[in-house]
């Protein structure tokens, strides 16, 4: 069983318009990633690339739609 | 008198400069021909001071962040220039961004950050060296990974970057895009990733988004610090935690300090010096930063493999000047047998 390493906000997350994504500071020196379709669809885990660390993004789903307005 | 730099950890962007970016789950050694002073970890980068008041960069510097211009990148130690032939006198770094101060006391800033840590004004996201106004009589810096407390050595405390929940000053905006003067008379602080906490003569006040209360008599507070995550602090020589411990940050509450010589604690780690110059890690180690483990399964390691309860990762057998932990990264300097 993995644990969550912490919880973190979704405004605390840089939302990347061109590449969908939010990205939020690991502390093995890489980001935690989720995309916006799998934030939509209900998911609410970012994952770290390069470790086993995983962070609960803290959202309602009213949120997600300022990110929405955001893409081109 | 010779100096060696001892490092392991995370190293994905050259933050240990050892030319490669392979990660080290065993110290590496490097022999210098300067004495270090301090090292200052960033998110991907590493800033060390020396005592002739050369500062050394390495790592991710692919928005200036090492100070060095026009290269993504530094493989190994190289010299950040000196502005105007100044000695540097002290380093701090963020997460994609490093504070300089020189003998002048002015204080510089390179690298980026979207939450205002450059201290250079609204919308101000990437800076190559840039001075910061004023004459900075700095007693401490402390940094996290988008904001920064300097305490003046005449007790003021300024602040600047992301203030979330009131992080650096309840009064603030979210952002505190110049440095402001957000308390006075105090002793001591340390910087968190979302809190932090500031002791004067007769408080200690934890602020910004954590669980952690504590009530404690500055007076018998000998040690204060914070992983990313969490407070560690000694109280009549008992070494307690609070905080996240997801990874084992909080294994002990009482250790006992006897024959501990120094603590440094790095973004979800800690390394304890002892008096027989034997250092130990301890907390989440899943790059090395926390030494070896016989359990090998890099795929998909459980949280067990990769938490370290007191770890020795050297054995003393030189002289250890100091130590310090990193993203994810751990720095030991020694010196020859005298």
């Amino acid at each position: 069983m993995e644990t969550i390493y912490d919880h973190i906000e979704i405004e605390d997350f840089i939302f990347d318009p061109i590449l969908q994504i939010f990205q939020y500071p690991c502390p093995c020196g890489d980001r935690f990633q989720i995309s916006l379709d799998d934030l939509k669809d209900g998911e609410d885990v970012a994952i770290c690339p390069s470790c086993s660390l995983m962070v609960q993004v803290v959202f309602e789903e009213e949120d997600l739609q300022q990110y929405v307005d955001q893409l081109s | 008198m010779n100096y060696y730099l001892l490092r392991c950890g995370s190293n994905g962007k050259y933050q240990l400069g050892l030319g490669d970016d392979e990660d080290k789950d065993h110290l590496v050694e490097e022999k210098l021909n300067w004495e270090p002073s301090k090292i200052a970890c960033g998110g991907n980068h590493t800033l060390v001071l020396s005592t002739d008041g050369y500062i050394y960069g390495c790592g991710d510097n692919s928005k200036g962040q090492c100070g060095i211009d026009d290269v993504p990148v530094v493989p190994n130690l190289t010299a950040v220039p000196k502005v105007g032939g100044s000695d540097w006198t002290d380093v701090a770094a963020g997460w994609q961004f490093s504070l300089l101060l020189n003998e002048n006391r002015e204080l510089w800033v390179c690298g980026e950050g979207f939450s205002g840590e450059l201290g250079l004004g609204k919308k101000m996201y990437q800076t190559k060296l840039t001075k910061i106004p004023g004459i900075w009589d700095i007693d401490q810096i402390e940094t996290s990974i988008h904001s920064v407390m300097i305490k003046l050595k005449g007790g003021q405390l300024y602040g600047w970057g992301n203030n979330r929940k009131g992080l650096l000053n309840l009064d603030s905006d979210r952002i505190i895009w110049e440095p402001q003067l957000i308390d006075e008379q105090v002793k001591q602080v340390s910087l968190a990733r979302s809190f932090s906490v500031v002791v004067k003569e007769g408080s200690l006040s934890v602020k910004g988004k954590t669980d952690i209360q504590c009530k404690l008599d500055p007076k018998e507070i000998s040690f204060l610090s914070t992983m990313w995550s969490s407070l560690h602090f000694i109280e009549k020589n008992k070494l307690h935690s609070m905080g996240n411990n997801s990874h084992g940050q909080i294994f002990y509450d009482g250790l006992s300090v006897e024959n501990i010589e120094q603590i440094s604690l790095g973004s979800e780690h800690g390394l304890i010096l002892y008096a027989n110059h034997s250092v130990s890690a301890w907390g989440w180690g899943e790059h090395g930063n926390c030494g070896q483990k016989p359990i090998e399964n890099k795929d998909r390691p459980t949280d067990e493999q990769v938490t370290y309860s007191l770890n020795e990762i050297y054995n003393g057998s030189r002289p250890v000047k100091f130590i310090q932990g990193g993203c994810a990264t751990s720095w030991i300097v020694v010196s020859d047998v005298s």
